[in-house]
């Protein structure tokens, strides 16, 4: 089926005039999974008044292991003719079929086919209206148990979009979009009703760059189940305003911006009018948040950023209890508040960048609920976390072929638990990295880098008694890379790269570290990358992988894998097209253990 | 001007950020008792560690701390085919994670079993699959199941309780700690429809 609609595409565009043809195909294999995608898009300009544009994909995923089948494929085309510059009318197809099966059993099959008629209006340039009217059909398989359900639905679609976009008066301009869209059925209902505005306003040149943007939008979308007396209802509100404040200094420019957001999703039943407690699925979100944030140009190579906001967003949930009917009603607060700023010096080419952001995140629950036995239950997760990061990161040139790299970190990570049932795990961890390494260019596009990362996560607890954790913990790492390559453009690669990390973690008290893991992981890898004509690289490829997992507090054996990686990849630069290919295949020294291939084959093709 | 300017921004970010505004409040002190053993998550067989008592001892932040916010839970399509009817499988994301297992952690405790049996977990290597050494960035890990939900009856009860084996995908943070990202869970070989998995056992308290 796929085969006759690709030729019978193919054959309709080269016996027609202009047209462009894309194709994209791919296939991936890693262990036991295999994935196939194939996909093709067709336009035509058929006459100066009639075009014609098809699509359509294919993919299937087989997972040998858990014996599971997914096929799915999805085909549309449009034909549209504009007999008046102003007035469009159009013609649109889609089908979709996807199919599961698990253990050559049938689980899922379903085909979705929707036709429509559309007219586009442009009575002026500012001002578009798209209408369109049509059917749908769903037929589906599923089986259950030991009997299988089928079914099919079919009804109206109907949509109505409006969207009008103008200059109002000099600096000042705004749109608008109005959308009111239905799908009818036999089973389901749904609909969704859209209006939003935008206006933006530059301020007079005497004000220097400042500007006001301001956007409102409200959302309603439903679907009625049919066969039952329930519906599920979803409105969304939104407003956002921006400001970039007339430049109050010269370097210096700033910006404001606040908003707010609600969203109310809710469950209606006709058979339980007068009821007001609501479904357990309903859910009610509010948030507000104000930001701003100055860029301030120091000096011609020192530019400071600074950022400041608050966001604060309340959830309200339902939330039923054993043996009672009642609903109750819970709600959380979230409080996000964030300073953040970068200074970055810039003299010749070289790159200084000093980073601080603290971060606060509090979190508060309320309400309670209660079971049939009198049990009063609540969330007991309220809790503060606070993050600071103070970093410094450089890349220095200190000739025309080396240049050195290189950053330093600290951080703190704050997690305070309020409660009672909870504070015992309220914990403080620190974290200090530092990360030297150089490039040297070595000519003729080799080039060697070196990096090393060294790192150590400190966690101590605020009530050591209690925590469940037991001591304070202690964790490292290093990692070191190393690589002398030359890469073409086409990522062919010539040359030889290492890294090797070791990290171990364990209790630290008194000065004592008690370790009780540690892992060491070391991979060489060689390319012998070349090219064959102008277009076609080629890198095959070999790496050996040792990795190595100790527990060295237990009597637990060791976790040892100890690999072989040969690989060939290749980029190909065809007439329109790119054609790719990278394959691995993985073996293990352990005789027990089965080798694996990772493969991707891809091919772009602008007919 | 420019330098006067400097020094009042500077001034004034120092001022915001020392005082009480970003300062974290100070908590109660711990009942003592409920604690569980827990570690930070450095590796993932931590984390299916650390699962396992969070469940046990119904911490719901504890539990949920082992997922990361883009966490993901598939069922078996067999199941979703055959029980899709009675229960919902669809965008089981985190949100809807922490609300099942908040409704079961609320549900044992009025099932009349004592504290110490009212969850039960376990989680086994699967010898096929066996744990990556040293995974970097992620990780893919496999776990056979049984998990005991007192009071569950057919579904996940002392004598039904849950079988069945889940991939567990994992990523790994900028401080090396682990969290789960999905969990795709698969019906045992040899599946009777005696012990149900552990999605059709959560779906029934979603």
């Amino acid at each position: 089926m796929r085969r006759i609609l690709i030729t019978a595409l193919l054959l309709l565009c080269s016996a027609s005039g202009a047209i462009t043809v894309g194709y994209d195909i791919g296939l991936s294999q890693y262990k036991e999974t295999s994935e196939l995608q194939n996909s093709i898009s067709l336009s035509q300009q058929l006459t100066n008044r009639i075009a014609m544009t098809a699509s359509a994909s294919f993919a299937a995923v087989r997972d040998k292991n858990l014996h599971r089948f997914i096929d799915s494929r999805s085909g549309s085309a449009r034909l549209s003719y504009r007999p008046l510059d102003m007035v469009e009318f159009g013609i649109n197809l889609s089908r979709s079929i996807s199919l599961e099966k698990r253990y050559n059993e049938l689980v899922s099959d379903r085909l979705n086919n929707t036709t429509s008629g559309q007219i586009r209006f442009t009575p002026v340039p500012w001002l578009s209206l798209d209408m369109n009217l049509g059917a749908h059909f769903i037929d589906y398989v599923n089986p259950s148990g030991d009997s299988t359900i089928s079914g099919h639905d079919e009804g109206g679609v109907t949509g109505v979009d409006i969207s009008a976009n103008s200059s109002i008066f000099p600096g000042l301009s705004g749109s608008v979009q109005l959308g009111e869209n239905r799908t009818m059925g036999q089973q389901t209902d749904t609909g969704r009703d859209q209006l939003s505005g935008r206006l933006s306003y530059s301020f007079p040149s005497i004000f220097r760059g400042g500007n006001l943007q301001l956007a409102a939008g409200a959302a309603r979308q439903f679907t009625v189940y049919n066969d039952s007396s329930q519906s599920l209802n979803q409105d969304d509100w939104y407003n956002e305003l921006s400001v970039v404040v007339p430049t109050p200094f010269e370097y210096v420019s700033m910006e404001i911006s606040t908003g707010w957001d609600y969203s109310k999703r809710y469950w209606q039943d006709e058979s339980e009018e007068g009821t007001e407690q609501g479904d357990i699925r309903d859910r009610f979100e509010r948030s507000r948040d104000i930001a701003s944030s100055i860029r301030y140009q120091i000096l011609e190579n020192l530019l400071l950023n600074m950022t400041i906001s608050r966001t604060i967003a309340r959830n309200d949930r339902k939330r039923g209890a054993t043996g009672v009917l009642e609903i109750f009603d819970v709600h959380d607060i979230g409080d996000d508040r964030v300073f953040s700023a970068s200074l970055q010096y810039t003299p010749g080419d070289s790159r200084i960048t000093f980073e601080r952001l603290v971060h606060l995140y509090r979190f508060d629950t309320f309400g309670t609920w209660q079971d049939k036995w009198g049990t009063i239950y609540r969330d007991n997760s309220d809790r503060d976390e606070l993050r600071e990061v103070l970093a410094l990161s450089a890349e220095i040139p200190v000739s025309d072929r080396i240049t050195l790299e290189g950053s330093m970190q600290g951080q703190s990570r704050e997690t305070v638990y309020l409660e009672p049932e909870q504070s015992g795990n309220s914990k403080t961890s620190s974290t200090y990295s530092i990360n030297p390494g150089f490039r040297f260019d070595a000519g003729g596009d080799w080039t060697l880098r070196e990096s090393l990362k060294l790192s150590a996560d400190y966690t101590t607890f605020r009530f050591p008694g209690h925590s469940a954790g037991g001591s304070n913990l202690l964790f490292r790492r290093l990692i070191t890379s190393t690589s002398f390559q030359r890469v073409a453009q086409d990522s062919t690669t010539l040359g030889i790269s290492h890294s090797f990390q070791f990290q171990d973690q364990g209790s630290y008290a008194n000065s004592v570290f008690s370790r009780s893991e540690e892992v060491l992981s070391n991979v060489i890898t060689l390319n012998f990358g070349f090219h064959v004509g102008g277009s076609i690289g080629l890198t095959p490829s070999y790496s050996w992988e040792y990795s190595r997992r100790n527990y060295v507090a237990s009597e637990l054996p060791a976790l040892v894998e100890h690999m072989h990686h040969v690989g060939l990849r290749t980029r190909m630069n065809l007439a329109e097209g790119v054609l790719s290919l990278r394959v691995t295949r993985t073996f293990y020294s352990d005789k027990n253990r089965s080798s694996y291939w990772r493969a991707t084959v891809g091919l772009n093709y602008q007919f | 001007m420019k330098y006067i300017l400097f020094a009042v921004v500077l001034l004034g970010s120092i001022i915001l950020v020392s005082c009480s505004f970003f300062d974290p409040r100070d908590p109660a002190d711990p009942d003592p008792g409920d604690d569980i053993p827990w570690q930070q998550p450095f590796a993932p067989s931590t984390v299916m560690l650390n699962l396992e008592n969070a469940l046990e001892g119904r911490f719901i932040h504890l539990s949920m701390a082992c997922f990361d916010a883009s966490y993901e839970f598939l069922a078996d399509p067999a199941d979703t085919s055959e029980f899709g009817g009675s229960w919902d499988f669809h965008d089981w994301d985190y949100d809807v994670e922490q609300n099942t297992l908040m409704n079961i952690f609320a549900a044992v405790v009025g099932s009349g079993y004592p504290d110490d049996s009212l969850i039960s977990v376990t989680l086994n290597y699967v010898s096929e699959y066996p744990d990556p050494a040293a995974p970097a960035d992620s990780a893919e890990i496999w776990r056979d199941y049984e998990i005991v939900i007192a009071g569950g009856g057919e579904y996940g009860g002392w004598d039904r309780p849950a079988v069945g084996r889940a991939r567990v995908k994992m990523i790994e943070d900028e401080y090396g700690l682990w969290s789960i990202i999905s969990w795709q869970d698969f019906r045992p070989e040899g599946y009777s429809g005696e012990n149900y998995t552990w999605g059709v056992v959560k779906a029934t308290y979603r």
